[in-house]
């Protein structure tokens, strides 16, 4: 063998150990969405038309936006499991008739009402440094408690019409709740690459102890967090009002699950913020479109659920071995 | 009874031990001292079995050994007390005593007879605490006893004092040397890690000196006097390792002024005021207050009365402490602990000195990158690494301290404090550090350095302050006082009745 071709293969070689650690350094929403599209086009090519993605895309909005809460929670080494909570908060006093207002004034009684639940899972968080885990869980409890409650006196019914139009419009062929979607995404991935708040968010996520003593305001920036956190499940909310048309107690129940598994795939560990917000937002169509696969192979909610369980499991594993070395 | 056959140690890049070689008798106490980041831990935690020598062997009895965990060191007869406190605070002092080897009565532990030995032990220290007690509710000076005693407690031939007197007082220390004496008549050998003078002439019949992890001598301490003791520690002359100190200005302006401040509830008050271009030292005996006033300034400690103000273009303002609001102000803090508190280690040296930037903005604005100023910090401190990108916790400790120290420098503050500057730090990059502080003093910064390292204070302040139990004790002009001026004021609270006060430079 020559000294040229040995070097050549030598070249080649480390190119493909480069290009291995870079993928292996993306999100892995990146290479699942890949591997599962490749799979949909030899088990049921039907996914991939282009009318089927765009509905996935859409049945993915509120998802995908619930997401950019629980990543933004999840940088700063805290977590946010009351999305679920907001969600049937927001569809109850939404769909009651309990609060005999015009639905303008309802959507923004929707949007106090986020703001004052992230504003108190922050309190909890940051002034008695409780566990997010806790905290909001038991917030999400508390408030599905109450709208059960609430709900034999007056059962939730039909969603504003403003809400069901929303989803409904669609621009040219593309659904207006995943273009509501994309225009969020691209403000904040600049505003968190660029703003104070971004750097500080990394610095808390590396950090937080060394956050503190430098003099980084630790309970305001956590405070956004939460706060945002729980608006963007308020227009998750909505977009999932809009679609099913009716209030439910139901709606948004695996929504913090699945926004956790997704931020995970996407990219982003706790205190990492690796995956910035398009790994996550990859990862929300990733789970949407695996949902969509796994029905119409006829394999529905269990092997759904059991997704769900082996994501989130399988990343807190790689979290822990990630920290010990 | 051990000898240590050209042992080498290496961390990364960094020589921490260079062939030492010197033998240890039996029946005997023998010191290991040198100035911080000598080796003298590094060579007992050889011996102690917490990580493995690079090159050389370690006989003990002739035998080569080499232990590679500290239950294996102990098994072979090498008992270590550390100077970190490995005592759990929710068990009692006897459950810490006889931790993992607690007397049992079949599947049971036999509590009655684990409380008497645990009295016993304690008694052998001239301590009568409750052996019942948690460990988290005694003094901290207390739980060092404990730990002493839970080293001394294990059956051994040789036993290791890492800095046992650093947090003990007075009669503390007293009983310390007793339990030596007791250990060395009953034929052990006893390691004395310290680099004060007093105990080791007391305490010790020989000391080995290290210096820079190489072994400069072995000496019985009688054959030597304090100032060769000294002179082999240091081993250079100190103005070359120190900056030149200017002669002081009269007229700067106070940039911060502490007037009455209590660290400690119905504690004494203390004053003080830091000038521009001045560098000050906060001294003392470990545990003696020194962390308390410099983290209340920081605003990191609650302080109970007094206040604290700060000149805020040419008007002295009151300051509120809180972390927040003394960055706000212009008060820069530098933990000793750069790991925990300083740094962010997973982000990289761009992003650790940009973050300095921000204090003053509103977090909805957006950040400045600042990227020529931190290529000029990094070029002016001389921060060897691959890149700005690079990540802050693969540099060594010296580099990541002027990470630390520039991240201050990029918010472009003048009230720098610092803990420890140099701890773990080699010695290269420690010139380079004071040079930094005497630099940004210049500039019309103010310093206020707290350092458990003397000749460090000596070399690099212009006034040390001794702090003894919460209270200023003494000031000292840096280039005119002594090391044993200052531990005389450290010690006792007051000034030797005949004034004899030779420089060290």
């Amino acid at each position: 063998m020559t000294r040229s071709t040995t070097s050549q293969t030598m070249a080649i070689g480390h190119m493909l150990q480069v290009s291995g650690r870079v993928i292996l350094s993306l999100p892995f929403a990146y290479a699942g969405t890949v591997i599962l599209l490749i799979a949909a086009y030899f088990m049921r090519p039907a996914l991939l038309s282009p009318f089927l993605l765009l509905l996935i895309a859409r049945q993915a909005a509120p998802l995908g936006v619930a997401v950019l809460g629980q990543s933004l929670c999840m940088r700063v080494l805290s977590i946010d499991l009351s999305i679920g909570g907001v969600v049937v908060g927001v569809s109850y006093i939404l769909t009651s008739g309990l609060l005999p207002f015009p639905d303008p004034v309802l959507l923004l009684i929707a949007i106090v009402f986020g703001i004052a639940v992230g504003l108190l899972n922050a309190f909890f968080i940051t002034r008695l440094r409780a566990s997010s885990v806790m905290v909001t869980l038991a917030v999400t409890l508390i408030i599905t408690g109450i709208a059960v409650a609430f709900s034999q006196l007056r059962s939730p019914g039909d969603a504003p019409q403003i809400l069901r139009d929303l989803v409904r419009i669609k621009i040219g062929i593309v659904p207006l709740a995943l273009l509501i979607w994309v225009a969020l995404l691209i403000p904040i991935a600049l505003f968190l690459r660029k703003s104070v708040f971004g750097r500080y968010i990394d610095a808390i996520g590396a950090n937080p102890r060394a956050a503190w003593v430098s003099g980084i305001p630790y309970v305001r920036v956590v405070t956004v967090v939460h706060v945002m956190s729980s608006l963007f499940a308020v227009l998750s909310g909505f977009l999932l009002i809009g679609f099913v048309g009716v209030g439910s107690m139901d709606l948004g129940r695996d929504l913090a699950l699945n926004s956790l598994a997704a931020v995970i795939l996407g990219g982003v560990t706790f205190g990492q913020g690796k995956g910035g917000v398009f790994g996550p937002t990859v990862a929300a169509l990733m789970l949407t479109f695996s949902f969509n696969l796994l029905t119409s192979l006829g394999l529905g909610e269990p092997a759904k659920l059991m997704m769900q369980g082996l994501v989130i499991g399988v990343a807190a594993a790689a979290y822990s071995v990630q920290r010990k070395t | 009874m051990i000898s240590f056959d050209k042992v080498t140690k290496r961390f990364g890049s960094n020589l921490a031990l260079c062939e030492i070689s010197f033998d240890c008798a039996a029946g005997s106490v023998h010191a290991v001292t040198g100035e911080n980041g000598a080796g003298k831990s590094t060579l007992m935690n050889l011996l102690a079995g917490i990580f493995p020598a690079d090159g050389g062997e370690i006989r003990l009895r002739g035998e080569p050994i080499a232990p590679e965990r500290p239950s294996e060191a102990r098994r072979l007869g090498i008992s270590t007390i550390f100077q970190e406190l490995t005592l759990l605070p929710n068990l009692t002092i006897a459950e810490n005593l006889f931790l993992g080897r607690e007397p049992m009565r079949g599947a049971m532990v036999n509590r009655r007879l684990m409380q008497e030995r645990a009295r016993e032990i304690m008694a052998r220290l001239g301590s009568s605490l409750d052996v019942d007690t948690y460990c988290g509710d005694i003094s901290l000076a207390d739980q060092h006893l404990v730990e002493i005693a839970k080293g001394v407690s294990v059956d051994a031939d040789v036993y290791i004092f890492d800095e046992p007197t650093a947090a003990l007082n007075a009669p503390e220390v007293e009983k310390l040397g007793a339990l030596l004496e007791s250990l060395k008549a009953a034929g052990k050998l006893v390691f004395y890690v310290s680099h004060r003078l007093d105990e080791i002439f007391r305490f010790c019949d020989r000391v080995s000196v290290l210096k820079d992890g190489r072994h400069v001598e072995t000496r019985a301490t009688l054959s030597l006097t304090r100032d060769e003791l000294v002179s082999l520690m240091v081993g250079r002359v100190l103005s070359q390792f120190f900056p030149a100190r200017p002669t002081p200005a009269e007229s700067a302006p106070v940039e911060l002024g502490v007037r009455d401040l209590q660290v400690v509830e119905a504690g004494p008050k203390v004053s003080l005021a830091l000038r521009a271009g001045e560098i000050v030292g906060l001294a003392g005996l470990e545990g003696q207050g020194q962390r308390s006033i410099i983290r209340a300034l920081a605003g990191l400690h609650p302080s109970m009365a007094g206040e604290v103000t700060k000149n805020v273009a040419g008007e002295m303002k009151l300051l509120k402490l809180s972390v927040v609001e003394t960055v706000m102000a212009g008060i820069g803090f530098v933990p000793e602990d750069r790991k925990t508190e300083g740094l962010y280690l997973p982000l990289s040296i761009n992003q650790n000195i940009a973050l300095g930037m921000l204090p003053r903005l509103s977090i909805w604005k957006i950040a400045p990158t600042g990227r020529n100023l931190i290529a000029d910090l990094m070029l002016r401190m001389n921060v060897r690494s691959t890149s700005a990108g690079q990540e802050v916790g693969q540099l060594s400790g010296g580099n990541q301290q002027k990470v630390m120290i520039g991240r201050w420098l990029a918010a472009g503050i003048n009230v720098l404090l610092l803990e420890e500057p140099t701890r773990g730090v080699d010695v290269g990059a420690k010139t380079e550090i004071y040079g930094l502080l005497r630099d940004f003093a210049h500039r019309g910064g103010a310093v206020l350095v707290v350092s458990s390292e003397l000749l460090e204070l000596l070399g690099l302040c212009d006034r040390i302050l001794v702090v003894r139990q919460n209270e200023i004790v003494a000031e000292l002009e840096g280039a005119g006082t002594s090391e044993e001026e200052v531990m005389q004021y450290a010690l006792t609270g007051h000034a030797k009745h005949s004034q004899a006060s030779p420089c060290l430079n």
